[in-house]
């Protein structure tokens, strides 16, 4: 006899939905919850002399409403933002250093050539020919200082490099965890629901870390990265190292022995590869060379002139080249009488100055001029900045609409909370009536015989 | 589509993209420049070390200009005495070339010449800050000694050349080779042959005119050269006018390279000013 269970059923699940319903509302600001609602089914009915009786309603389960598509893209878009930004941190820094106005190495470079100039008004004075090797000075130390701190940014990113493996490995280890513990709870059960999202929730973290890929089997997730070294697969992590690479002097990242430090390219991991692996070297290569071609071209001008004693002229600055010639830079004399300003013995003449500033108008780094050449390097760094800007700004709009849409799915609106909370208060009010009816027909008929 | 409940993390992304356009344009109002960082406009950065390089370059060369205009102005007002000593020397051999003139009277004018020419030595000997203008490079000792009677040039034919401008230079010295002692046109050898000709009693009035010739032949290159300093060097990159000079912009246009005084020739200064 169903008069009771009907109704029961419908209490049941009434206060069911109810708990859903204040589950959402609790976690209403909790970030990465999926919103739940109960599924209800339909008893089966039970048919008696060829008429199917209903026997109430059953609770199939609490499904999270989620979009895997959406949640697909949004770790996509997080790997971007995340590589972008890291990008744009890092080449910020590396931009201070590369000033258009009037400091830094642009600046020394028409300095040391003004001090020419004005040495060439009066070739003689040592006043003068002080002030020429100061300006020299300045200019090496220039070019030390800003190889040596690119040097340091270049190892700051290193460090950043390691600590974002370590937190790579904390994460999959977390996620590792949860796959184990998914795998013992049913999908239909509450509770399974949270546990996907803080998974969720840690995937999204790990994508503005490194690049991801996520295979869904089920209940259990399998990562590994774009180019398939493998993070997490079921209950098991597999932790990435680092260790010094001695070629580049920098950290490289290994998967299971394997370097994968190339094929990195996404999240916060590959905007530090890019900037340390790439941009900044490519930069230091740029530096050596304006560093080395200046000296080169400003000893052999130097070379054909005489100092205040007759001497042919020697070196201007030590003669650096290659890998390394900014950072090591330096002035070669500190005597002003040697500084080989004629261009026939004679202390009066300023010959060779003219020889020594022509170097301002010489092609001494890939084609350019010192000044053009280090107007290269500002325009290099600023566009590697405003690109990483460009960029992170189309990544941040693009996550916040996907996340919009996300949220549009998956978020908890108050108002249909709301409107689903009477709802389900009227449903349990109605099955409740419906019991206490059914109490009364009873009651009624235990009195029918008493002869009342 | 449900409404999302995500709208507050729009609202603040949007305020938070307000305040930093805020922070930019006050930046950029504080600093007065639109470019503060080269990723505000990476190629106006790039030019910005061009321009930069090339507006402390004119004050360089505007300073190189004041300093060499002094010495110029020394070798200028030296010459410029130097050809009114010629000029004298010429008017007292058209003097001697007159045949009414006594011996006595002509050995006066003889002296006189001589002391001209003592004059002129001391003009080519001239130093400036130690060293000796005419000297050509070889500046450290004075360019004409007087050995037996004999002038010898000791210097050397150099001219040094200073930037003035982006690509232009100009000649700071004049070697004394090609002012007292050119070929064919010697200050002293001219002189002294033009007292020789005054004191010797057998010269005739036309030897004293050829040798007054001789001496009017010296004044060509020295009036030449005078006149080469009293050309006022200005880089055209430096004038007023001149895009992008923010540097230069600091102080009224007016009163920028002219006042930095490089009026060589120090004459007329009058002249100058209806320019600006």
């Amino acid at each position: 006899m169903p008069l009771f269970s009907i109704p029961l059923s419908g209490l049941d699940a009434a206060s069911t939905a109810m708990s859903a319903i204040a589950n959402n509302i609790a976690n209403l600001n909790t970030p990465g919850y999926t919103r739940e609602r109960p599924v209800l089914q339909e008893a089966d009915p039970i048919i008696d002399n060829g008429i199917a009786y209903g026997t109430g309603v059953k609770l199939q389960g609490i499904e999270s409403l989620r979009d895997s598509i959406l949640e697909l893209q949004i770790g996509n878009e997080t790997q971007q933002q995340g590589q972008s930004q890291a990008y744009v941190n890092a080449m910020s820094q590396a931009q201070t250093l590369f000033p258009s106005d009037s400091s830094g190495i642009g600046h020394e470079i028409s300095n040391f050539f003004q001090s020419l100039n004005n040495l060439s008004t009066d070739p003689s004075n040592l006043a003068l020919r002080q002030s020429v090797l100061s300006a020299a000075g300045s200019l090496a130390s220039a070019f030390n200082g800003t190889a040596n701190q690119l040097s340091a940014v270049r190892s700051s990113l290193d460090q950043n490099v390691q600590q974002t493996v370590g937190e790579v490995n904390q994460i999959t280890q977390e996620i590792a965890g949860l796959n184990t513990q998914l795998a013992g709870v049913s999908s239909s059960s509450p509770g399974y629901g949270s546990f996907v999202d803080q998974r969720d929730n840690l995937v999204q973290k790990l994508s503005g870390l490194i690049d991801v890929s996520v295979i869904n089997n089920g209940t259990s997730i399998t990562l590994t990265t774009k180019q398939g070294a493998a993070l997490v697969v079921g209950n098991q992590s597999f932790d990435l190292s680092t260790a010094l690479d001695p070629a580049s002097g920098v950290q490289h990242i290994y998967s299971q022995g394997t370097d994968i430090t190339g094929d990195i390219s996404g999240g916060q991991l590959g905007g530090f590869l890019q900037a340390r692996d790439q941009t900044l070297p490519a930069m230091q290569t740029q530096l050596d060379s304006l560093a080395g071609g200046l000296v080169q071209a400003l000893n052999s001008a130097h070379a054909k002139g005489f100092d205040l004693n007759g001497n042919a002229g020697g070196n201007l600055f030590s003669p650096v080249s290659g890998a390394g010639a900014a950072a090591s830079m330096a002035v070669a004399i500190t005597d002003p009488t040697l500084l080989a300003a004629s261009s026939d013995g004679t202390t009066g003449s300023n010959g060779n100055l003219a020889n020594l500033s022509a170097v301002a108008n010489q092609a001494v780094s890939n084609g350019m001029t010192p000044t053009g050449a280090y107007a290269n390097l500002v325009f290099q760094v600023g566009s590697a900045v405003s690109d990483g800007n460009t960029e992170l700004d189309a990544s941040n709009t693009m996550l916040q609409q996907l996340q919009q849409q996300q949220a549009s799915v998956s978020g908890v609106s108050l108002d249909e909370e709301a409107s689903n909370l009477l709802l389900y208060q009227r449903a349990y009010q109605a099955a409740a009536q419906a019991i206490s009816t059914v109490d009364q027909m009873l009651q009624t008929a235990i009195h029918m015989g008493s002869g009342a | 589509m449900r409404i999302s409940p995500y709208i507050t993390q729009i609202e603040l992304s949007a305020m938070s993209a307000a305040n930093q356009a805020e922070e930019t344009a006050l930046l950029q109002l504080t600093t007065g420049k639109r470019v503060n960082v080269a990723s505000d406009d990476p190629s106006a950065a790039a030019r910005e070390v061009a321009v930069s390089s090339q507006s402390s370059d004119c004050d360089q060369f505007l300073r190189s200009i004041s300093s060499v205009s002094a010495e110029l102005q020394t070798a200028d007002s030296a010459l410029s005495s130097g050809v009114t000593a010629l000029q004298q020397a010429i008017s007292l051999g058209v003097e001697g070339a007159n045949g009414t003139l006594s011996q006595d009277d002509r050995n006066a004018l003889a002296n006189e010449v001589q002391s001209i020419s003592q004059q002129m030595m001391g003009i080519a000997n001239l130093s400036y800050n130690g060293k000796y203008v005419f000297a050509g490079t070889a500046d450290s000792q004075p360019p004409y000694v007087v050995a037996a009677g004999v002038v010898t040039y000791q210097g050397n034919n150099t001219v040094n050349q200073v930037e003035i401008e982006a690509g232009q230079t100009i000649a700071v010295n004049q070697p004394g080779s090609q002012l007292f002692s050119a070929a064919g046109a010697s200050v002293f050898q001219s002189l002294s042959d033009l007292a020789a000709a005054l004191q010797s009693s057998s010269s005739t009035t036309d030897d004293i005119a050829n040798a007054t010739n001789e001496v009017k032949a010296c004044l060509h290159p020295a009036q030449l050269r005078a006149n080469v300093l009293r050309q006022h060097p200005r880089p055209a990159q430096c004038q007023p006018g001149f895009p992008q000079q923010r540097k230069a912009s600091a102080y009224p246009a007016d009163q920028r390279p002219r006042r930095r005084g490089h009026e060589p020739g120090g004459d007329q200064p009058g002249q100058r000013r209806g320019r600006a």
